[in-house]
Parts: C-alpha cells; sequence; structure tokens
C-alpha cells in the first residue's frame, strides 16, 4: 500500500507543503522554497529563499517584483528534477504564459497539481497537456454547470459586431494586465482584426514581455493620455473604478468567464459581457478530471462542491483541498 | 433566432435608449419577413408571450439535470430563468434552434400548461445563447428594456421613415407585419388605418433668455396639467385612447372610452384621475393617483369606481371627418368648445390672461407651469412646437446620508439626501449631482473618510454635510419613512461650512408654495409635467 497523499503533500497555512520534496507549492507567504506555477499574483509572491518555475514565469515574477531576489531555477516544460526523493516534472496548464501543473512522484505515486488551467486553445501559451494521475489536484473557479463558456471565438465576432455597430464610441475593454490582455490581442488578431490596439500603460509591460518569447499580437499603441478613440478598441485594466469618461462614449467591455452569468455583468455596469476566460469551463473541469484517470480527485479554489459532487457520482474519491487563501479570478 | 438573440443581449446591457434604437434598427434592417415581423411584435409590447413562470423554470431544469447542481447552480445564480438556460445539458449535436417565427406566435397562443413542454423542446435545439433568449422570452422579459415607442423609433431608424409616419398606421398593423415592412421598402403602398395615432404637437422648454425676448401679444396660455398627455381619436364608430407616445392604452380607460360614444374626431389633451366625489365639474388628484389606473392593463370596476378618470382637453385635430390641423389655433379651439361642451368625463384646459412683464415669471414663481401656444399657429408637429415655462425649481438644504454609484446609463453617482424630522434625518429620495470635476472629487474624498456602513454597492455616511438640492415638485412616497419623495432633484452646490443641524427640515417640502390660479380645486400645488 503506497502512502497517503496526506503524508507527503499536504495543505498547511502557508500553501500546499511537499514535506519529503521541502518544499511548498504556490505559497501564500515567503518561503524557503517553492514551486511556482504561474506568475499571477495569488499565485506567485514575492520573498522566497529560492523558486523554481517556468522560464517564463520566472520572467513575469522579475518583471513584477523587480526588487526581489531569490535564487531562481528554470525548469522548461518536460524537464524533471529531484528533490528529496521527490521527481518534479512542469507540464504546461494553458492558463497564461509559462503556467504550468506540476507532475510530482514519490515512491510510485504521480501526483499532478493542476494550477489554474484551460482547454480552450490559446494562441499566447503552451497548450494544457493532460498528464495520467494518480491524485489530481484541480482548480475549480468555474466549478458549477452554470460555467459552460462559448467558443471564443464568437465571443470576439460580438466585440467585432459591436465596434461595426457603433463607429462612433470607443470600446473599453477590461483586461487583466497577466494574461487577458494577451489573449484578447491574441483573439482580435486570429478573427482578422489588425488594426492598431490602444493599451494602457499597466498593461504595456506585460504585453512586451509576451513579444519576447515570442507572441505575435500586432500593432499596439501606447494610450498615453489620449482620449476620445471613436471608433477604437482599447485595453484597459478592469474594476468598476475603471475611468473610461475620457472616451467617446465608451462601449464597456469586460471579458471574463463571470459574465456568462448577465446579472454580474449588469451590476458591473458592463455593456459588453464577453464570457472568455482562463480557467477552465465545467466541461474543460470534467473532461480533465476523467482524461487524468486519477482516482482520487481534490478540489481548490472556487466552487468545488459541485465538482465533487460530480466525480463522487463517477465514483472517484473526491474532496475538497482545504487550502488557506482560497483565489477567485 | 440567432440574430435576435444576439439583439435580446445587447438590449438587456444597453445603457441608453439610443443604443438600444441602433441595436434594434441594425438587426431590422438585416433581418427577414417574418422574423423580423415577429421580433418587432415582441420589442414593441404587441404580442405577450409571457407563458412560463420562474417556479416552473426550476421544474423544467430539475427534469433534466442532478438535483444537487441544480441547487448548487441556482444558489449562485439567483434566477431560475437564467439558470435553466444555463445548466440545461447539451447533446453534442449541433444546435438548430428554431426561428423566432415558429417560437413567438406559438408561445403567445399556448396555455401555461403547454407552455413549458414546448420551451423544453426548444431548448433541446438551441445552445445557450439562444436557450438565453428563448427562457427570457417565455418569462415575458425579453421586451423589458424596451418600451413601444423606442421599438418604433428603431423601425422608422432601420428604414429612414418618419417616425410620425408610422405611428399613424401602426395600430391598423397586426404581426407579422408584412405590409407594414412593404410600404417601409417601398414595395407597396402605405396601409390603411382607422383610428389611428396622430402625431403630437411637441412641447419645447423656454428658457429665461428666450422667454425675456417673447412677444407675448399672439399666444395663448395654459396651466401645464400634472397627468398623461393623451389623444382621443373617434373614427368610423372606433374609439381609442392614445398615450402621448402613441401607445393604445385604451383597455386601461373604459370609463375614457364609453364617455367618447358618439364622438367623432381626433382630440389633445391631459387624462388625469379625478379627485374627490367624481364630476363634472372634475379636480385633478395627484399624479400618483394615475399611476394606480395605467399600472393595470384592465381596470377592475372597483378601481374604475375609486379613481374615475377624466380629461382635460386644448385642442382639436380632426372635425368629424376634416382635417382642421392646417387651421390656426383660435379655430380649433372655438370648434372645440362647441364639441364637447356638455359632455361628462371631458373639460377644457381653461386659457389664461397673459399680462403685464411679470405675466411669465409670476406663475413660475409660484411653481405653476405655463404653456404657450401661438394662436395663429396651425396643428404642425413637423414645423413648430409649443412653449413650455417650466416652475421655477424649488431648493432645499438636504444632509447626505448615503452613495451609490452610478449604473449603467447613469452619469454619476447619486446621492441619498434628508430633511430633518423632529431633529431626525429621514430621507427624501436619490439625486445625482451637476458638480464640476473638482468639487465632485472633493466630495469623493469626504465620503472616503466618513463611510458609516456598506450595503452592496452602497457606501452610506455619518450624517455631517448639507447639500444644496434642487428639484421640480415633491410626491407622495407612501414607502418612505418621511412619506415624501423629490422629483427630479439634483445636488446643485456643497455646503461645506454648514453644520449637520442646518438640514432644512421636512415640513418646508410640505408647506405649499403657493395656490394653483384659476381652475385649481384640490389639485396639489406643485404641477409635474405633462408627459
Amino acid at each position: 500500500m503506497a502512502d497517503a497523499l496526506e503524508d507527503w503533500l499536504r495543505p498547511t497555512p502557508a500553501g500546499l507543503w511537499c514535506e519529503p520534496g521541502g518544499f511548498h507549492i504556490d505559497p501564500q507567504r515567503a518561503v524557503p522554497r517553492a514551486l511556482v506555477t504561474h506568475g499571477h499574483a495569488d499565485h506567485a509572491r514575492p520573498g522566497h529563499g529560492a523558486v523554481l518555475a517556468t522560464p517564463e514565469t520566472l520572467a513575469i515574477m522579475a518583471l513584477r517584483y523587480p526588487r526581489d531576489r531569490p535564487a531562481r531555477q528554470a525548469l522548461r516544460y518536460g524537464e524533471t528534477v529531484r528533490s528529496g526523493g521527490v521527481s518534479v516534472r512542469l507540464a504546461p496548464a494553458g492558463h497564461v504564459l509559462g503556467s504550468a501543473q506540476a507532475v510530482l512522484e514519490y515512491r510510485g505515486r504521480r501526483v499532478v497539481v493542476s494550477g489554474d488551467y484551460k482547454r480552450t486553445p490559446d494562441p499566447t501559451c503552451a497548450a494544457f497537456e493532460p498528464v495520467r494521475a494518480d491524485v489530481f489536484i484541480t482548480e475549480a473557479t468555474f466549478g458549477l454547470p452554470v460555467f459552460r463558456l462559448p467558443d471564443d471565438r464568437d465571443e470576439t465576432a460580438r466585440l467585432l459586431r459591436s465596434v461595426e455597430t457603433f463607429p462612433d464610441r470607443c470600446h473599453v475593454i477590461g483586461a487583466y494586465s497577466l494574461g487577458k490582455c494577451q489573449r484578447m490581442l491574441g483573439l482580435l488578431r486570429r478573427a482578422g482584426c489588425d488594426r492598431p490596439i490602444w493599451l494602457h500603460p499597466a498593461l504595456d509591460e506585460m504585453t512586451g514581455l509576451y513579444r519576447q518569447f515570442g507572441a505575435d499580437l500586432g500593432e499596439t499603441r501606447p494610450l498615453g493620455d489620449a482620449g476620445g478613440l471613436a471608433g477604437e478598441i482599447v485595453l484597459h485594466p478592469p474594476g468598476p473604478e475603471q475611468r473610461t469618461d475620457r472616451f467617446a462614449d465608451p462601449v464597456r467591455v469586460f471579458a471574463s468567464g463571470w459574465m456568462q452569468i448577465r446579472a454580474h455583468a449588469r451590476r458591473r455596469g458592463v455593456e459588453l459581457p464577453l464570457a472568455i476566460s482562463d480557467h477552465a469551463d465545467w466541461t474543460g473541469l470534467t473532461a480533465t478530471i476523467a482524461e487524468t484517470d486519477a482516482s482520487e480527485i481534490r478540489v481548490t479554489h472556487g466552487s468545488p462542491d459541485a465538482l465533487i459532487r460530480w466525480a463522487q457520482g463517477r465514483g472517484l474519491d473526491a474532496r475538497p483541498l482545504e487550502a488557506p487563501g482560497s483565489h477567485a479570478r | 433566432m440567432r440574430a435576435f438573440a444576439a439583439l435580446l443581449d445587447g438590449l438587456a446591457s444597453a445603457p441608453s435608449p439610443a443604443v438600444r434604437v441602433r441595436l434594434m434598427a441594425d438587426y431590422l434592417g438585416r433581418a427577414r419577413d417574418p422574423e423580423r415581423g415577429w421580433a418587432l411584435a415582441v420589442l414593441a409590447g404587441g404580442l405577450d408571450t409571457a407563458r412560463v413562470r420562474p417556479a416552473a423554470f426550476r421544474a423544467l431544469a430539475a427534469a433534466r439535470v442532478d438535483g444537487e447542481l441544480l441547487r448548487l447552480s441556482l444558489e449562485f445564480v439567483g434566477d431560475p430563468v437564467e439558470t435553466a438556460a444555463l445548466v440545461w445539458p447539451e447533446s453534442g449535436a449541433a444546435p438548430c434552434p428554431p426561428p423566432l417565427a415558429e417560437v413567438a406566435p406559438a408561445l403567445a397562443g399556448s396555455s401555461r400548461q403547454a407552455a413549458p413542454g414546448l420551451l423544453a423542446r426548444w431548448f433541446d435545439r438551441s445552445d445557450m445563447p439562444v436557450r438565453r433568449a428563448l427562457a427570457h422570452l417565455s418569462a415575458g422579459r425579453a421586451a423589458r428594456d424596451v418600451t413601444p415607442r423606442v421599438a418604433r423609433t428603431a423601425l422608422a431608424s432601420a428604414f429612414a421613415a418618419d417616425l410620425g409616419a408610422i405611428e399613424e398606421v401602426w395600430h391598423g398593423q397586426a404581426p407579422p407585419y408584412g405590409p407594414l415592412f412593404a410600404w417601409l421598402e417601398g414595395r407597396a403602398p402605405r396601409p390603411e388605418t382607422v383610428a389611428g395615432f396622430r402625431p403630437l404637437m411637441p412641447v419645447r422648454p423656454l428658457d429665461d433668455a428666450a422667454a425675456a425676448d417673447l412677444d407675448l401679444s399672439g399666444y395663448r396660455a395654459e396651466r401645464q396639467w400634472p397627468g398623461l398627455r393623451v389623444q382621443l381619436v373617434a373614427e368610423a364608430g372606433r374609439q381609442r385612447l392614445y398615450s402621448g407616445s402613441g401607445d393604445d392604452i385604451s383597455s386601461r380607460f373604459p370609463d375614457i372610452v364609453a364617455a367618447m360614444e358618439g364622438l367623432e374626431g381626433v382630440f389633445d389633451g391631459v387624462l388625469m384621475a379625478a379627485s374627490g366625489p367624481d364630476g363634472p365639474p372634475y379636480g385633478p388628484a395627484p399624479p400618483e393617483a394615475l399611476e394606480r389606473r395605467l399600472g393595470r392593463r384592465s381596470a377592475t370596476s372597483r378601481l374604475l369606481a375609486e379613481l374615475p378618470a377624466f380629461v382635460r382637453l386644448f385642442d382639436l385635430l380632426f372635425d368629424g371627418a376634416d382635417d382642421i390641423r392646417a387651421l390656426p389655433l383660435r379655430q380649433r379651439r372655438a370648434r372645440l368648445e362647441a364639441r364637447i361642451a356638455g359632455r361628462p368625463r371631458f373639460d377644457l384646459s381653461p386659457l389664461l390672461a397673459l399680462e403685464g412683464p411679470e405675466a411669465l415669471d409670476a406663475p413660475s414663481r409660484r411653481g405653476v407651469s405655463l404653456v404657450l401656444k401661438s394662436a395663429d399657429a396651425p396643428y404642425l408637429p413637423g414645423g413648430s412646437s409649443w412653449l413650455v415655462r417650466k416652475a421655477a425649481p424649488r431648493t432645499v438644504r438636504a444632509l447626505l446620508l448615503a452613495v451609490r454609484p452610478g449604473g449603467i446609463g447613469e452619469r454619476g453617482p447619486s446621492y441619498s439626501v434628508a430633511l430633518l424630522r423632529d431633529g431626525a434625518p429621514v430621507s427624501v429620495g436619490d439625486a445625482p449631482s451637476r458638480l464640476d470635476k473638482a468639487e465632485r472629487d472633493r466630495l469623493d474624498r469626504w465620503i472616503r473618510t466618513r463611510i458609516s456602513g456598506r450595503y452592496g454597492p452602497v457606501r452610506a455616511v455619518e450624517p455631517g454635510l448639507i447639500l444644496e438640492v434642487v428639484f421640480e415638485a415633491v410626491r407622495a412616497a407612501p414607502r418612505r419613512k418621511s412619506g415624501l419623495a423629490l422629483v427630479s432633484p439634483e445636488i446643485r452646490r456643497i455646503l461645506w461650512d454648514l453644520p449637520a443641524d442646518a438640514a432644512d427640515s421636512l415640513q418646508r417640502l410640505t408647506a405649499p408654495v403657493s395656490r394653483p390660479p384659476a381652475a385649481g380645486r384640490a389639485s396639489r400645488s406643485s404641477p409635474s409635467g405633462s408627459r
């Protein structure tokens, strides 16, 4: 009988702790050794002694935390390192640039920690790679059957249609600086939109980093103090406080999985909600659990209850992973 | 159906009527017969498709989805209508949604028992955007953000047609409006209509500068009555009552329609609820009374007895079958007086003398709005208009209680303001601000440091700041603690230096500003504009 999972990998207040390996995964506070799955601030914190991550994630962290100086160890997708009897490999998670699943093996058991992931192809990051596992620890940001998101090409077409219908208005897209901004650029380019797109300064550096890693995002223009911009598309950090007064009769667009629930969009004053997410939707979550062939499922982040119910219905040992510091994005 | 679903989705979050008009015009210009005709029927309110109650959506979904998953989904989304569309299982087969031309008439013709079964079959053939539209349609929510007038405006915009011309023929047409579209596209002559709506003479505000320059000698004045502008049409034995926006409200006012029996012509006036014992003579009740009548699609006999309505008339467009709109007002008025003399449910809007340099300003200061009409002008809505001299706005010093961030279509946050009753603040409504940016920013900073509670997006603040609020009138608001609410309030100024107890007392609102001149029996002192 192999060791129980909790004997070597368990949640602690600092984050998921791998005892024989001597490292935390996506720790919420500064720890001596951290494995970081991707660069979003709720997974990648500054102040660790040493960080193991993909080269892209390390670059994102260096950009975000210029004064942070951990010992950085880059691990490319597919490469393996060993730490205290635990073998560690990173597999693409398809979430944002550099995002990875942590594939851990110890005494013949394989655990895959998904980090944040999505199954939809994304022109700006490596596609999710399904890995067979004994235990699959999955996120569940959109772990409800109401989140079966539409094809992102259809959502992009809705945006372009709106730009065509309202040539005298400025379309201001609320998008997070890491991931969503570049994904929107990529989707627009893939849909044949080759016009210059205006970038808010807060989105500029990260987009530059994506380009360094080879993303083709077409022509962007720095927004600076420009206003008006009727007929143009602007990418802007999200939030209800988003100052859009300076744009011509702005159409407030927000790209997020939450926009699938239109009441959320109305509450936020979003005129054009685009249900485009960097997280797996219900279909993606359930399909992935099946593909990993894991018999034990641990669910973290978001809405675990429905996903656990679904997995239990398929005879799997599914439970919440009581992780401190759950998040939603 | 797919294009219509996209339209409904856009309409639900559109920030303004102008945007809704653009979205609908875009759709109507592209869609084909009969699809667009059924869409127009839904949007312009001519087709009642509300057949499935929210609770029935829950039952519908429960038949297809695991109970626990459904419970969690409902808990998260809140609304069973939206939830059912979102959780509906998909077979994986390519969707093949039914056309609206199948859905709309089938729903309208179905019973509440049969409709959920229809909906389930349509859901099975559809993907999410279409399911959402089907759900809203069968819950009767599809056109909740669109007024019939706005839908007709979009129709006019789509075909570069005149809205007035469309409204004249509109009420003779039925879904899917084939002859109407054929006429708009120039493929057929204008459809014949009996007892249709005629364009109304518009009313335009008269500002201070224009008022000072106006030569009053050719004008007649009437009081602007607090009620609903209406048009009465009696033609070829048919009687119809239209609101000023061209909607047929006959079914809500059978008392008025019955009183038109034997009349022949087209009349312009203001519909009001009568106060006190039924007339004649009639005195207007507060506008809230009329709202109660308007809220009921068909009036009960109890409501008719409790709140009888009457129409105060001021113009005649057709005298019998004669189109007299080209005649000057003085002649039309004379004919009107002859026509309606002694008829119950109707009276005349009295003409007021316009004399002396204070003729306009004195009533305005007393809280009375005047409508000025050139005595020689024809009834030509395209070319001219009547002028309204609004009652001077009133002001109060109110206490800031809370702030709510602006939503879609609003220009900024609105501020909940209060007056004092026995020294304690009681809310009298929410007012937007017309402050400049610097002052608004200063106010924001003040609020941030004094937040005393959070209720969803609303921030309550410690009472302490006095605002100068301008408003047009006061209305009864039984659900408020104060029992009153301000009509069209706006924050004009912040009185930074005044202490909290400098707020006005609630009694200042209830004290009458003045007695209305002439004909005013038991009316409220502050008229709201006739709309």
